[in-house]
């Protein structure tokens, strides 16, 4: 855990204090192809503006990240399983001394792929295997994707259970899934048999900017959801989780309205925008090499791989600096915020879900707004 | 055949440098990590080739201040313990396990 100065350094292209000479993890997206057309795909702008690096490029930038002592790498896209190397990959990073974890959409996974993983350490270093479903049958998870892509996630997602694999499940909530989260719930959970899987939400990013009033949820939907998900995650021990969207909404908004009651004056990091804490120990590439702060923020870009050293970018670079600097701005600085009563209780939020509503870093975002929610509650 | 037992970090653990607070090794294979204090730091680094007790302790001796032989033996001792194996292993003279 990263101490805030008592100071924001006023040089941002100076080393950040105390990250350390490279991040701990580093999220990369190894390819803009995809053989989906989801509708809410936050990485679509991407895929089709930039190429693909080559397998050689992408070595050489795992063994500087060894040499720096990176230690996971989350490999997406696109989709993972496209690239017709990604076995060379992986085994360059296990030789570099580093872990990995896949975030895919499943429905290239077969008995080949799956026998792909038995050679040298590749089951070994694989953290997880994340797989999109977003629906308990096709009528729902295909709404969002082209036909016949629920049957083939599905299988292989059973298939990876099925091989004791490190699987888990990402549901991207939708207005196509929000009043299907309680099927999707015991699909994964009771019928797969999964121990858990997480949720996130929409966002207004990449294809979503086109199909937004078809997938966005609205804040009606926003709010039962937060329900939904809360009640079933009751029923099923906490096997639910959330780092984003609604049920992360559902616990903020919770965890304030507990400390209100308890009279306490605020929390932790409240008052400033101290979210999120992402890039005091991980950064993003995008299948370009374009280093950026965050696979969500591609517009504040760093310098290329095999450029620019991951060094100096990851400790001095003004664009990951400046998410770093957030945590000194005081909340009653933000128009938004002024005289607002929950002040002490917010951190702010995404600060990926602020630029791409409103196109600055600086900013609260507005779905993790208490204040805004009591005056919308439905 | 030699008495003294000899110890090397083992090649697959990573360390990164945190600055003047020491640094953290990760074992890529277990999935485990350990914290070094700065006097760990530099044990590690000469842990690089197969070294004894005996040549630890005389480096912290030569190298910090007030630092007694059998005090620096037992601080490597207990060192070489909290790490276990996977971390550091016990190796032949020559470098081999």
């Amino acid at each position: 855990m990263v101490t805030p100065e008592p100071s924001p350094p006023l040089d941002l292209t100076a080393p950040w204090p105390g990250v350390g000479g490279a991040p701990r993890e580093i999220d990369i997206a190894l390819t803009g192809r995809c053989n989906l057309r989801c509708r809410y795909c936050f990485y679509a702008d991407e895929m089709t503006a930039l190429s693909d690096l080559p397998t050689e490029r992408w070595l050489r930038f795992f063994e500087e990240a060894g040499e720096l002592a990176v230690q996971r790498v989350c490999l997406s896209g696109g989709e993972v399983f496209t690239r017709p190397d990604l076995f060379t990959l992986i085994d360059g990073i296990i030789a570099n001394r580093m872990r990995y974890s896949i975030l895919t959409n499943g429905t290239l996974i077969t008995e080949q792929v799956i026998e792909q993983f038995a050679v040298g350490k590749r089951r070994l270093r694989l953290d997880s295997i994340q797989v999109s479903i977003d629906g308990s049958c096709a009528a729902v998870h295909d709404r969002s994707r082209p036909p016949a892509s629920f049957e083939r996630a599905l299988r292989g997602l059973r298939l990876l259970k099925a091989s004791d694999f490190p699987v888990t499940v990402r549901v991207t909530i939708n207005r196509h899934n929000v009043d299907d989260l309680e099927a999707i719930a015991q699909l994964l959970l009771e019928d797969v048999g999964l121990p858990g899987f997480s949720t996130n939400e929409a966002e207004q990013m990449g294809t979503a900017r086109c199909y937004g009033q078809d997938v966005i949820l609205t804040e009606a939907e926003r709010q039962r959801a937060m329900d939904t998900l809360t009640r079933l995650n009751e029923r099923y021990g906490g096997r639910i989780g959330a780092s984003a969207g609604p049920l992360a909404r559902a616990r903020i908004f919770q965890e304030i309205e507990q400390r209100l009651a308890r009279g306490e004056p605020g929390m932790p990091g409240g008052g400033t925008l101290s979210s999120c804490n992402g890039v005091f120990t991980r950064m993003a590439v995008l299948h370009d090499g374009t280093m950026v702060p965050c696979n969500m923020l591609p517009s504040l870009t760093m310098g290329v791989i095999g450029v620019n050293r991951l060094k100096d970018v990851w400790r001095s670079h003004p664009a990951i600096n400046v998410v770093r600097a957030r945590r000194y701005v005081p909340l009653e600085a933000l128009p938004e915020c002024a005289n607002c009563p929950y002040i002490s209780f917010c951190v702010g939020g995404c600060p990926a879900a602020v630029m791409a509503r409103t196109g600055h870093i600086i900013g609260r975002d507005e779905l993790i707004c208490y204040r805004l929610y009591v005056s919308q509650r439905v | 055949m030699s008495a003294l037992r000899y110890y090397q970090a083992n090649p697959i653990v990573s360390c990164r440098d945190e600055g003047a607070d020491g640094a953290i090794l990760f074992d890529p294979d277990r999935d485990e990590t350990a914290i070094l204090n700065p006097s760990g730091r530099v044990l590690w680094a000469l842990l690089s080739e197969p070294r004894t007790v005996e040549e630890l302790a005389a480096y912290l001796v030569a190298h910090y201040e007030g630092v007694t032989l059998e005090q620096a033996q037992q601080d490597v001792r207990a060192f070489l313990e909290a790490l276990g194996d996977g971390f550091v292993n016990e190796v032949a003279a020559g470098g081999d396990a």
